[in-house]
């Protein structure tokens, strides 16, 4: 294996230890199984997100259409001032998929709002924390594309691999260490995938 | 203190996209027209962080025969409505459809089964109508709740859970949380928790609480609580105390709810911020045979109505393979060239002369630049020799249509099938050229004719000369430079080529040649001072199929001279549209491969002013030329003609052979050649009888 690339034998071998640490500490990796047989990880949350412009929303529907609206009994035990007006959410989905063209790890993301329409690619760069976008205007070990799930079929957004090995190539491999982990926590935050330190703990 | 009533958070529905995808999926291949209910599932969890609102999730499992809700979420049974029309969706009658799912919630309560299940207490019901052409969804959500006769009412104020167990106290809940969990393969959303006399902390099933109550202990209502708010519990709370007012009032007056919410942060659970209330039950007896029943979602603006979704740009074929184009040349600015200006080339409407052999491999070369608007004019039909050469053409389009089908239009279609995200459009049309005279009865088509080119050319920024004689390139030549257009040529020899981009002159009124006394840069040439087409030729186009044989009316050339020029062409259109001075990007004359050396001046580097390619030594050229101002195409006394006269100078220059030559001053240019030839010739023989006389 060349510098910083790994065998799919050893990715699949890091997935399962990852699985396990995340088990251990309650964090929501999973491990997923297409109808073909390929193996890769998922995680999803729901964060509140402040989107930077506001949700374009296309017309609803009872704003040109009649509507009936339900003959609804005024319900008072309803909190009115409910936090849901004000905050926007996000909800995340992560896919670790192996490469075997580029023998590394693959990040595959979709950001959702609640509606369920994907955030447009400057939206997702709009999220990214202000220090992570200094950085990549630097690094260039990030380039966010959209691409099809290889084994979904749907548009995912992409952290292209390939300087994925040049990155990984420079953090030693220590015994004990998981290549997953340690690229993770290299890349996930620009994307807020969060790595608790607690997946440095050896178990 | 005094009571209060107990309001509750209402539940905000969470999509993703895998939700509407598999919903799509469904109607088209499961569904059909079937608008009858479809059993669903939602979740919910109750760890979130502070100031999240209550939210229900629906994702692509939604659908899941053996649904199982993620790790420690909890399953939320759902009933879909798929209406076939979006009058059913609108016109159905909403009440009743929340009605169905509470008399599912109420059964449960009265027969007993929702002791034992009590998760059949949580209910969703959605409904939807697809319209799956425009990938537009319609959506409304309701979380239906059985409200009793009079509110429910808080006795005192909200107590955190800190106040009320010690930290330790705390570590055994959760122990005795976890373990009543690992009974149940999903999560329980809803449990009882016992206290006992002697301090013991025990969590059981609701079916089991006759072993605890009128003990010596305390039982606690307990619920997985989505809410994050401080003074409120979530919207999951409503129909367990209907369920726990049904078989425990009037006996039970007032309880004790814990609203269990369990933040893990580095694998540890926090339950503190969890909250005790103490809820004065209330009756749920009706004469109706339903209780009174609400829970439509409000949408986006605060009202009690449906919501709308477009999702074309995530699901719509076309308009994914229009990202996924520009996607894939944004990759090219992020990764190689950050000032490339990518806009500037997808806005360049481009309008092809010819769609044969350079035709075909010049759009699809510029659809691979992320164009959009591209035009083919072309006269001929799709003819048997063309398919293997001619890259949008296929053998049917030669037999689909008597004679083959138009070019043009075979061409538009083919490049739409590529990229259904271009506009491509087909026109069949002949342009009229010089010396080959139109007949009396023709006049008028010819006019129309003209129009159409003009029109055209107005209608577009760049045009490609890719036609296959040399006078068919006169007219939109001339159309060309006096509009200020971009014009691009490119034709082919047997195996040399020339790619050439046409000057284009600042101001007509200027005179052609170079300002007397300037200081002139021979290695470089501005772009508005750069010949067209005919400027190095010293004859007017003419005729020239006229005398030829019929190999030679076809284009006789070595098949791989058409993909490197038509690639030259437009890889020369983009670096024009790239340079900082556009149009007026200069020239160098490449003498002593200068060029070579030359800094660049624009992302993409030089903008040359031809290519001439010689493929029997696999060579190229970049000779840049000044306009000549005798030019018969884009000398100003042509343009001022065409500008001037209009259609009628055209039809002169269509008929008379020699009226460009006479007009330019070419003939006399001819005729001082010979006449100095002749007076050369004079002189010398003077000279040299004068020698021998010597």
């Amino acid at each position: 294996m060349a510098a910083g690339s790994i065998s799919e034998k050893k990715f699949a071998e890091c997935a399962i230890h990852l699985l396990e640490k995340s088990a251990h500490q309650k964090d929501h990796w999973t491990g997923e199984k297409s109808s073909s047989g390929e193996v890769y990880l998922q995680k999803r949350c729901t964060i509140p997100c402040q989107l930077p412009m506001p949700t374009t929303r296309e017309r609803t529907l009872s704003d040109s259409q009649n509507i009936k609206e339900p003959v609804e009994d005024l319900d008072e035990a309803v909190v009115q001032d409910n936090v849901s007006t004000s905050t926007s959410m996000v909800t995340f989905v992560y896919h670790v998929v192996y490469n075997a063209s580029y023998a590394v790890p693959v990040l595959y993301f979709n950001a959702y709002k609640p509606d369920g329409q994907l955030l447009s690619l400057e939206e997702v760069w709009a999220i990214v924390p202000q220090h992570y976008q200094d950085r990549l205007r630097e690094e260039r070990w990030t380039f966010i594309t959209q691409q099809e799930h290889p084994i979904l079929g749907r548009p995912f957004y992409q952290l292209h691999p390939c300087h994925t090995s040049t990155l990984m190539s420079q953090i030693p491999d220590t015994p004990g260490s998981n290549y997953l982990i340690s690229w993770m926590s290299a890349v996930g935050p620009v994307l807020r995938l969060e790595m608790s330190m607690r997946y440095g703990e050896i178990i | 203190m005094a009571e209060f009533q107990l309001q509750f958070a209402p539940l905000s529905s969470i999509l993703d996209g895998g939700f509407w995808h598999k919903l799509s999926n469904n109607k088209l291949n499961v569904y059909g027209l079937d608008e009858s209910p479809k059993t669903i599932h939602g979740f919910y969890c109750n760890g979130d962080p502070p100031g999240m609102p209550c939210r229900m999730n629906l994702e692509y499992i939604a659908f899941d025969v053996d649904f199982k809700p993620p790790l420690r979420c909890f399953d939320c049974h759902g009933t879909l409505i798929n209406t076939n029309t979006i009058d059913k969706f609108k016109d159905c009658d909403k009440k009743e459809l929340l009605a169905m799912v509470g008399k599912k919630i109420w059964q449960s309560i009265t027969s007993g089964e929702a002791l034992s299940k009590p998760d059949l207490l949580s209910q969703l019901l959605l409904l939807t109508y697809a319209d799956l052409k425009k990938y537009h969804y319609y959506y409304w959500f309701a979380f239906p709740c059985l409200c009793p006769s009079e509110d429910f009412r808080l006795v005192r104020s909200p107590q955190k859970l800190h106040e009320r167990l010690t930290s330790s106290q705390m570590e055994r809940l959760i122990t005795a949380y976890d373990e009543f969990q690992s009974h149940h393969s999903n999560h329980q959303g809803y449990f009882i928790v016992v206290e006992t006399l002697d301090d013991v902390l025990k969590i059981d099933s609701v079916q089991n609480i006759s072993e605890y109550l009128n003990k010596n202990t305390k039982v606690l209502f307990g619920f997985s609580d989505p809410c994050t708010l401080e003074g409120n519990p979530g919207w999951p709370l409503r129909n367990y105390l209907a369920l726990i007012s049904y078989y425990w009032y009037p006996s039970l007056q007032e309880v004790e709810v814990l609203c269990f919410r369990c933040r893990i942060k580095d694998g540890n659970c926090d339950i503190s911020h969890s909250i005790v209330l103490t809820v004065k039950l209330s009756s749920m007896t009706t004469e109706a045979d339903l209780p009174k029943c609400v829970g439509w979602e409000k949408n986006e603006r605060q009202k009690l109505g449906p919501r709308m979704v477009n999702l074309s740009a995530s699901m719509d074929p076309v308009k994914l393979s229009e990202s996924a184009v520009d996607l894939n040349l944004k990759l090219m600015r992020w990764r190689l060239l950050p000032d490339l200006d990518l806009e500037r080339i997808t806005r360049t409407r481009c309008l092809l002369l010819g769609a044969g052999t350079l035709g075909c491999n010049v759009a699809r070369c510029l659809l691979g630049w992320g164009v959009r608007t591209i035009t083919f004019v072309d006269n001929g039909s799709v003819s048997y020799s063309n398919p293997v050469r001619q890259s949008l053409f296929v053998f049917e389009d030669c037999t689909k249509v008597p004679g083959g089908r138009s070019k043009a239009e075979a061409a538009a279609e083919a490049l739409t099938k590529i990229f259904p995200g271009v506009k491509a459009r087909g026109v069949n049309l002949s342009i009229a050229m010089p010396g080959h005279s139109v007949p009396e009865g023709s006049v008028e088509q010819t006019k129309k004719d003209v129009q159409q080119l003009e029109e055209l050319i107005d209608s577009h920024d760049a045009m490609f000369l890719l036609l296959d004689t040399r006078e068919s390139r006169w007219l939109p030549t001339v159309i060309g430079a006096a509009r200020k257009k971009i014009v691009m040529c490119a034709a082919l020899g047997f195996d040399t080529f020339l790619v050439m981009r046409h000057g284009v002159k600042k101001d007509m009124e200027t005179d052609d040649s170079p300002v007397k006394g300037q200081m002139l840069d021979y290695r470089c040439i501005p772009g508005s001072q750069l010949g067209c087409y005919f400027c190095n030729d010293v004859v007017a186009p003419g005729d020239s199929t006229r005398d030829r044989t019929l190999d030679q009316q076809c284009t006789v050339s070595r098949p791989g001279m058409s993909y490197i020029a038509s690639a030259q062409a437009v890889e020369l259109l983009v670096s024009i549209l790239q340079h900082p001075a556009g149009t007026d990007a200069p020239a160098d004359i490449s003498v002593g491969e200068e060029h070579l050396k030359a800094d660049h001046c624009s992302p993409l580097g030089l903008v040359p002013h031809q290519i001439r390619g010689f493929l029997s030594r696999f060579h190229q050229l970049l000779p840049a030329s000044r306009a000549f101002d005798k030019c018969t195409a884009c000398s100003r006394t042509v343009i001022k003609g065409y500008l001037e006269g209009g259609f009628g100078f055209l039809l002169q220059v269509f008929n008379e052979p020699t009226y460009l030559e006479d007009l330019t001053g070419l003939t006399q240019m001819h005729q001082d050649t010979i006449d100095a030839e002749v007076w050369d010739i004079d002189e010398d023989e003077e000279f040299s009888s004068m020698d021998t006389s010597s």
